[in-house]
């Protein structure tokens, strides 16, 4: 299982309708992935397969906030602490919208990790805005 | 009308820990960004760069695997951590290597 990440184009498409003031909503949201991952800019917030276990499902993020990576303010950070409420097999997580629909950025671990209950995934996402990107 | 533009976009780097309730690290993940072309005419040096990366990558998959099959046993603290990673192809065949290895006899 490789480990990967990526931005999606519905990502794209949203961060674009809020900079044109259009009806979109901003990072909020967190949730683990099981079953299967693939991290590419074509996956989407129904395409793929969302924990539906006990601390591990879809719920706003601890923090988000803005940090710097090149310069002030460039980038969006995520952090949150998953707090396992029964054994679930985590493959990787993705950061969502306010409203739930649109998939802004995920990750795929490099293995499986094999929670058990009370056991704690602490995740940081941060998505950079950046000249030059790839 | 011309049209100008500048490259530019979204980049995403992340980290993540697991651990038991009583804080105790089981493993840490590895974030890993596939080597960018380097702009000259030296595909040689790219493919070695590509080489070295398909090692770390598949260094790190034995090192999460072997440390969560472990979690309740002692193993050495660079196979939860991360690091120091391997540095050379050397250091990257002989660790994942030992790891097979002890993967194939846990």
């Amino acid at each position: 299982m490789a480990q990967t990440q990526s931005t999606t184009t519905q990502g794209y498409a949203e961060a674009a309708k809020l900079l044109a003031g259009e009806a979109a909503t901003e990072v909020q949201s967190i949730v683990c992935i099981k079953t299967s991952c693939t991290a590419n800019d074509t996956q989407t917030y129904a395409g793929i397969t969302k924990c539906t276990e006990s601390g591990v499902s879809l719920v706003d993020a601890d923090s988000v906030k803005t940090s710097q990576t090149t310069v002030a303010n460039d980038t969006v950070e995520v952090d949150h602490v998953f707090t396992a409420g029964e054994t679930v097999t985590v493959l990787g997580f993705g950061v969502c919208n306010n409203d739930d629909d649109v998939l802004y950025a995920l990750c795929c671990f490099n293995a499986e990790c094999a929670m058990e209950n009370t056991d704690t995934l602490t995740v940081e996402m941060k998505i950079q805005v950046k000249v030059g990107a790839t | 009308m011309g049209v100008a533009s500048v490259g530019g976009g979204l980049t995403v780097h992340w980290g993540a820990e697991h651990k038991t309730a009583d804080g105790k690290l089981i493993v840490r993940m590895a974030s890993m960004q596939p080597p960018a072309w380097p702009g000259c005419n030296c595909v040689g040096k790219y493919l070695w760069w590509i080489f070295k990366y398909w090692l770390l990558m598949y260094y790190h998959e034995w090192r999460v695997q072997y440390a969560e099959r472990k979690r309740h046993e002692p193993i050495p603290e660079r196979y939860r951590t991360g690091e120091p990673s391997p540095k050379t192809i050397w250091q990257l065949f002989k660790e994942a290597m030992l790891l097979r290895i002890r993967m194939w006899l846990c």
